[in-house]
């Protein structure tokens, strides 16, 4: 398992929420949960949680909770926040995309082809190719960036579960359209899937590598946040 | 009627400067200081968002160490950056000030 500083960070954060009380956490949750990648890097936003439970912890010791400490007003707290942070780094945002394309290019086209087909030999409409991207590239800013912002709105947090299980299916449903080709008949190519599987799987473990690049490049000046995790 | 607080909010970032450059401290002690001192209406969570710009401005710094009731604490200590940063807020405060007593004393 490729591990860095973001990974230290997050497993220590997972292991302190334990400590703290399960309202606390819910709090916690929902302002980081509005923190997307659009608005903080995720390296900040594991530094911000790691304070945030810090201060639930301490709030714990003299009876109090953080909601007491941040006040009632959750959402200017959060914007506050992100208005203090360093923002967004393009480069990750840019890496999270193409890392989730060549990932979902290797399983479902890839890996889905060679289950469909029993074979690595299959038509494939070019069509259909386009319209699973644009499903991924919907899915993406949806989540990334819609979604965050609407995390703190009443009613909204089931908004998540339904995202990821539509984005399924309709990630299932267009490699329909991408191996049938029912309503592309005229654009279908003979693909190799082997070729399909490397490249997407080369794809994505050179993209992994220089997400990992990025957020070492972000931690760079914030070692003293995770130094005392590493012993 | 006048607002206390957004009167001296202006002039939070500077107070909790030199609260850290006396001493390494943390955001709850910072707090309580503050509060001894006439910020009735400040919590961690009014410093906090402060203390994030501070540090990304590199103006103050932080490390984690165990505090003495148990759970690691974030201490602040001020930097080099910092301290030319809180002596030109004092002279800026100065200079604020005397403009505003004299305006006030009719000079």
């Amino acid at each position: 398992m490729i591990n860095n500083e973001m990974t230290i960070l997050e497993r220590e954060n997972d292991a302190q929420l334990e400590w703290i009380p399960d309202d606390d956490v819910l709090v916690i949750y929902s302002i980081v949960d509005n923190m997307g990648i659009f608005r903080v890097n995720s390296f900040d936003k594991q530094v911000i949680r790691r304070d945030l439970i810090g201060m639930a912890k301490d709030a714990k010791l003299r009876k109090s909770s953080i909601t007491d400490i941040i006040g009632d007003d959750i959402n200017a707290f959060t914007n506050d926040i992100i208005k203090s942070s360093s923002g967004p780094s393009k480069k990750e945002i840019i890496l999270s995309y193409l890392r989730l394309v060549a990932g979902a290019m290797f399983l479902f086209i890839g890996v889905g082809g060679v289950f469909r087909f029993s074979g690595l030999s299959w038509q494939v409409s070019l069509l259909g190719v386009l319209a699973f991207l644009e499903t991924i590239t919907s899915y993406f800013f949806i989540a990334k960036l819609v979604k965050p912002l609407l995390s703190m709105k009443r009613g909204w947090k089931i908004f998540g579960w339904y995202l990821h299980i539509g984005a399924l299916s309709a990630l299932i449903g267009s490699s329909d359209v991408i191996f049938e080709g029912r309503y592309f008949a005229n654009a279908k190519v003979l693909v190799h899937g082997g070729y399909v599987l490397i490249i997407a799987g080369i794809a994505y473990i050179v993209l992994a590598y220089l997400y990992k690049k990025t957020i070492g490049e972000l931690a760079r000046n914030q070692s003293n946040c995770f130094d005392d995790l590493k012993n | 009627m006048v607002d206390r607080s957004q009167l001296m909010r202006g002039t939070l970032e500077g107070c909790i400067i030199k609260i850290i450059s006396k001493d390494e401290t943390y955001g709850y002690e910072i707090v309580s200081k503050l509060q001894e001192y006439g910020f009735h209406d400040v919590k961690e969570g009014t410093i906090y968002p402060l203390l994030v710009r501070l540090e990304k401005k590199e103006i103050i710094s932080s490390v984690y160490k165990a505090s003495p009731l148990g759970p690691k604490r974030k201490y602040y200590f001020i930097t080099k950056i910092g301290e030319e940063y809180l002596k030109e807020f004092i002279s800026v405060w100065k200079d604020v000030k005397n403009s505003v007593e004299c305006i006030l004393e009719g000079e």
